[in-house]
């Protein structure tokens, strides 16, 4: 078998074997392994590397350490940003209403007018509705539309006055935060009071014994 | 190098020393933790840590001169722990509880800022600081009659004049139940 030759080097296969012998040259002899150098290098310990190698480490950790903060600040900073300008936004826009319409109010013909543009702008809408809703629905609605379109009172001017103040939006946990440490303080500062109170009571008590002798 | 093995020891010393300073401030209330069930009213409030922050933020937030004062008074502020109990009949609480918390005061580091007997009701009231230096790093009032226990403990500076002028201002109600309610003696 010619596959045997190849393979397990049994029988003969004169094609290999030309191959063989023509390749001869390059053939892999064995021979003893390299001798390693007498003189051996001893490794030289570098204290300085080392040093520099910790100072290194130090070093990117205390910039890891700024660059966090930097981060930390920048956001904790952006978040107060937002919170303000929410708070700008959560600002009733009722009170801008009726602090423009005040001065108005001094005049007649002008309290007309101020009362009619919300009136057009209710019409604006059914005439928008009109499209969809039915006849009857929409008779209904308009009537109470019309109802609804009143002088706007004193009151209701003073209500939202009042309500000027700009209020601070937050979130469930900050609510429950602040609460939890105004409940804390309260305490903490009725405690206080409590004591000093007392000293007072004696101190006046005192007093009041001595005039009386 | 040699300068560094100095001072990272002293940076550690100085936290572990403050670190130290505060755990010693903070009384153990485990004792009171049976009187929730018998007391008609109870309050308890924890506050540190992160939900300290987080209401320090919200005073950050709020643009008020008022909160601006009450968060100046608890800027270095740590932590607060209160508990309050009301009882609906006398001696419903064991006293012995209430002077387990008290003989916690008398550990070195704490000392006495006021102490008022008063036969009326039995009651007393007791005010401790603790100084770290010339920090204040902890207060610790309390007041017991036959009626009620209140226990507070303050960790880390707090303005206490400010928090008392600040009482009744920004959602810190006055909370008087304990006030006297006798008229006060008049000089003739």
């Amino acid at each position: 078998m010619k596959e045997d030759y190849l393979w397990n080097k049994t029988g003969s296969d004169p094609e290999i074997e030309k191959l063989e012998n023509a390749l001869k040259a390059f053939r892999y002899q064995e021979t003893a392994p390299p001798k390693l150098p007498a003189k051996v290098i001893p490794f030289e310990k570098k204290t300085s590397r080392k040093f520099f190698r910790l100072s290194f480490a130090f070093a990117s950790f205390a910039a890891v350490l700024l660059i966090c903060l930097g981060f930390w600040f920048q956001f904790s900073d952006n978040k107060i940003e937002v919170a303000k300008d929410s708070s700008e936004i959560i600002s009733p826009p009722i009170a801008e209403n009726t602090v423009k319409e005040i001065p108005v109010e001094k005049q007649a013909d002008s309290i007309v007018k101020k009362v009619e543009k919300p009136k057009q702008s209710v019409e604006r809408k059914i005439t928008n509705v009109k499209k969809v809703v039915p006849q009857v629905i929409r008779q209904n609605k308009l009537t109470m539309r019309n109802i609804e379109i009143k002088k706007p009172d004193d009151s209701i001017v003073a209500q939202n006055l009042e309500v000027e103040k700009p209020t601070v939006k937050l979130t469930k946990q900050e609510k429950y935060a602040y609460d939890q440490l105004m409940l804390a303080l309260s305490i903490t500062s009725s405690k206080l009071k409590l004591v000093t109170d007392k000293i007072d009571n004696i101190e006046e008590s005192k007093v009041v014994d001595k005039n009386e002798r | 190098m040699k300068s560094l093995k100095i001072i990272l020891p002293m940076i550690f010393l100085f936290a572990a020393i403050t670190a130290n300073a505060q755990d010693a401030a903070r009384l153990h209330f485990e004792n009171l933790n049976g009187l929730e069930t018998r007391a008609q009213d109870v309050v308890e409030v924890n506050i540190d840590g992160k939900m300290l922050d987080l209401a320090k933020r919200v005073m950050v937030k709020v643009n008020d001169e008022d909160a601006k004062k009450v968060g100046q008074a608890i800027n270095g502020l740590k932590g607060i722990y209160v508990r309050v109990y009301n009882f609906a009949n006398e001696n419903e609480y064991n006293v012995a509880d209430v002077d387990q918390i008290r003989a916690q005061l008398n550990a070195p580091g704490w000392e006495k800022l006021a102490n008022v007997h008063s036969k009326k009701n039995n009651q007393k009231v007791d005010v401790y600081t603790m100084f770290a230096g010339n920090v204040m790093s902890g207060v610790a009032v309390v007041v017991s009659d036959t009626k009620s226990i209140a226990v507070v403990n303050v960790i880390g500076p707090i303005d206490i004049d400010m928090l008392m002028e600040m009482s009744g201002k920004m959602n810190i109600p006055k909370i008087d139940i304990e006030r006297d309610n006798q008229p006060k003696p008049k000089n003739q």
